[in-house]
């Protein structure tokens, strides 16, 4: 049987290699950046300009396939070593699959030969920045390449390069340019940056992990990467947040590194940095953990005894260098990650230097504490779309429940990938189907955020949250009332990471009874509580003050995990509008999985 | 339906890092986002660049089309880090004292250990002042491993 398949496979082999290019396989499409649209029209998301040979290039991948063999094998000699060198991909593709006599046209590219001879990459990682603490809009994390060169391996990894994709622009402050980077006004381009400044701005100025997924692609398939990079170089894509951002663009080139692999889809929707790494995985072959300045300092303090943690509160206080001979070595240590989250200030870094001159004075292995990898890689946590199916009940009527959301991760989610305690969902539905009656909306969200993080003696971060969607009131499930609010509060660990609770004040419109937008400010506490990783529970009290009358929302939620990506939920809530009450449960189950 | 999710994104506002990357002391400029902006900023699809990919678009002070020249690999690494360099110096460890120590050619475990001890002593003449820039910290690092013995027998100082 295995015979079989194999000489099936040589046939196949044999039958393409002698086959002419083909300007619709996947291979050349990549390397053009076509996408096809419903209408089966092709066109490029490359938009600067020389990246296409033929006047009608950028939708017509025949006329470009052509065009891009005549400029190279045509026979113009000048043409020919412009074109080849210009684009090495293409060259490539088309040495792999088109006829012989091809090979003996051959150009040298001086350039681009002695370029990649001084870079020397022979590996590639994927790494990931996974979710800022406090921002439930960054939970899902953003990516880049390591090139890795061999002679980096001894003690020089932070001298390799990163290559990143991002929205490019000389303009770098304000409202506009905000706006324009998320709407795709400014284009997006790939940039090489030595690997420690990349990973600087990622770890220390943004505070988030760094996980590097080392993946498992031959010298020969970095080469190709690198080759098509080189033909990328100048040109611009359009760069929209949500699809044609830097996961999107890192598929792609993955893609055309090796022939065959295929991690995109033609009409992607979202494509999210942390789906990016999971679809990735098979590429997979080793991961690494590299903490960042919070990490390292949040590690730190939860190790010190609480007569240091009382010292250093002091120092925060008054600056007072006196003490510093009576602090440990290790709250010393601490200290210093902490005065350098703090940033460029005379006064911190005054006490930076302070902080430094007197550990210098201690010995370099006077501290056994080890930073801690977290016990689980981003990789390993929910999907980022779910979709839910369950029952719903309210006094004698039973319904039910079907839900789909998308880039997900909710209050009740597990803890691990995402923010933790944070909801970004982009997009979500809920609907009840009763047997006679219509299909009701219950439930949408354009956009829901909350981030909270934890105040403690040193700091008093704002936890918050935004919300643009819907809800049908118990009392009138056929009336769906939208609101257009944000949050902003307090969160506080009782025990770190297992139990918190925050305080929201809510402002914003919503809609009344009569359906009119009113402003009606409120207020809400909640508290999870982690039994396990596995098991949370999630309680919520809402008060708001429309201007007639108040409305009183109670909410309890209890998740239990199944498997990785599935989970089953119970959910309780009553609503007190008018002197009316009602109060309804679900049980559902929530399938994620990756859109 | 993309067109109304991103107008309901952009309510967020985002405002993110940006970072240039020259060379020639002082170019780097690394801003700290402000508290203000941390909490707007909405970076899941990365930072906005100011900088090119760089490969044919020519030489900047000390990279050639994006490649850092050898020569001058001490010291964009030190602007770069120089923060996390003075740190590590004074712990007497750390993944970027022992990339400097590479670099000054301390290749063994043993050459490394013993340049970044010699960075914890002598802390306070490599790093004289919270105001130390890039360029007088690795003056000040040379003129402190020619003075050692133990260090310049290790690391092949020639290589400077």
């Amino acid at each position: 049987m295995h015979a079989m398949k194999l000489a099936f496979f040589i046939f196949l082999f044999a039958l393409t290699a002698q086959a002419e290019p083909d300007a619709f396989s996947p291979e050349w499409l990549n390397l053009l950046h076509m996408k096809r649209s419903i209408f089966s029209n092709y066109s490029s998301d490359v938009l600067g300009e020389g990246f296409f040979l033929s006047s009608n290039g950028a939708q017509d991948p025949q006329a470009e396939l052509q065009a891009t063999i005549e400029a190279m094998f045509g026979g113009n000699s000048k043409q020919t070593q412009t074109a080849q060198c210009r684009f090495l991909a293409r060259r490539e593709y088309l040495l792999r699959t088109g006829p012989e006599k091809w090979k003996s046209q051959v150009q040298i590219c001086q350039f681009s030969e002695e370029w990649l001879r001084k870079l020397n990459a022979t590996k590639v990682t994927l790494v990931f920045a996974s979710a800022y603490l406090n921002s439930a809009a960054s939970s899902f994390g953003h990516t880049f390449l390591k090139l890795q060169n061999p002679e980096n391996e001894a003690g020089k990894d932070l001298l390799n390069y990163g290559i990143n994709f991002a929205a490019r622009t000389e303009e770098t402050r304000g409202a506009l340019y905000a706006l324009y980077g998320l709407t795709g006004f400014f284009p997006g381009a790939f940039s090489m940056t030595p690997y420690h400044q990349m990973i600087k701005d990622y770890t220390h100025l943004e505070g988030r992990d760094i996980w590097e997924y080392e993946l498992d692609l031959q010298p020969e398939e970095v080469r190709r990467m690198l080759f098509h990079l080189l033909e990328l170089d100048r040109n611009y894509f359009d760069y929209y947040f949500l699809d044609d951002n830097c996961s999107y663009a890192i598929l792609k080139i993955l893609e055309v590194a090796r022939p065959g692999l295929k991690l995109t889809d033609e009409e992607e929707f979202f494509v999210i940095p942390l789906d990016t790494v999971k679809l990735a995985l098979p590429l997979v072959k080793d991961i690494h953990f590299r903490p960042s300045l919070e990490t390292e300092w949040r590690q730190r303090k939860s190790h010190l005894p609480q007569d240091e943690i009382k010292k250093l509160l002091e120092l925060n206080e008054s600056q007072d260098l006196k003490e510093l001979p009576t602090l440990s070595t290790e709250a010393l240590t601490a200290a210093q990650y902490y005065v350098s989250l703090k940033g460029n200030q005379k006064k911190w870094q005054d006490l930076n230097y302070a902080l430094s001159r007197e550990r210098a004075k201690r010995s370099s292995d006077s501290e056994k504490f080890q930073i801690q990898r977290p016990s689980f890689s981003p990789d390993e946590g929910p999907h980022s779309s779910a979709v839910q199916m369950g029952f719903h009940q309210q006094s004698e009527k039973k319904s039910l429940l079907l839900g789909f959301h998308s880039a997900f991760h909710d209050q009740l989610s597990r803890n691990v990938g995402a923010s933790p305690f944070s909801h970004l969902e982009v997009l979500g539905l809920q609907a009840l189907a009763t047997s006679g009656e219509q299909i009701l909306l219950q439930k949408y969200r354009l956009l829901e955020t909350l981030s909270t993080e934890s105040i403690s003696q040193f700091e008093k971060p704002l936890s918050w949250g935004i919300l643009a969607g819907g809800e049908a009131s118990p009392l009138e499930p056929t009336r769906m009332r939208n609101q257009v609010s944000g949050r902003l509060g307090y969160s506080y660990d009782f025990l770190p990471d297992r139990v918190r609770a925050s305080g929201l004040a809510v402002l914003g419109l919503q809609q009344d009874l009569e359906q009119n937008f009113q402003f009606a400010p409120g207020l809400q506490t909640k508290a999870w509580i982690l039994w396990t990783p596995e098991i949370r529970t999630l309680l919520q009290y809402e008060k708001l003050f429309f201007p007639s009358h108040t409305q009183v929302t109670w909410k309890a939620g209890q998740a239990v995990d199944v498997s990785r990506q599935l989970e089953v939920r119970w959910e309780w809530r009553q609503f007190e509008e008018n002197e009316e009450m009602a109060v309804e449960n679900s049980l559902s189950l929530y399938q994620n999985f990756l859109f | 339906m993309k067109a109304i999710l991103i107008a309901v994104l952009t309510m967020m506002g985002a405002s993110a890092f940006a970072g240039d990357a020259g060379c020639g002391l002082g170019s780097v400029i690394i801003q700290k986002n402000s508290k203000g902006l941390q909490l707007l900023a909405m970076t899941t699809n990365g930072s906005f660049l100011t900088q090119a990919f760089g490969i044919t678009s020519g030489t900047s002070n000390c990279s050639s089309n994006g490649i850092v020249q050898n020569e001058r690999q001490i010291e964009y690494f030190v602007e770069i880090n120089h923060d996390d360099l003075s740190r590590e110096m004074a712990q007497g460890k750390g993944e970027k004292l022992n990339t400097l120590a590479v670099l000054h050619g301390c290749q063994t475990s043993e050459a490394q250990s013993a340049f970044a001890d010699m960075t914890q002593t002598s802390f306070e003449k490599i790093v004289p002042s919270a105001e130390t820039k890039a360029d007088a910290m690795i003056q000040n690092l040379k003129s402190e491993m020619a003075q050692n013995q133990k260090v310049t027998g290790l690391c092949q100082v020639a290589s400077l």
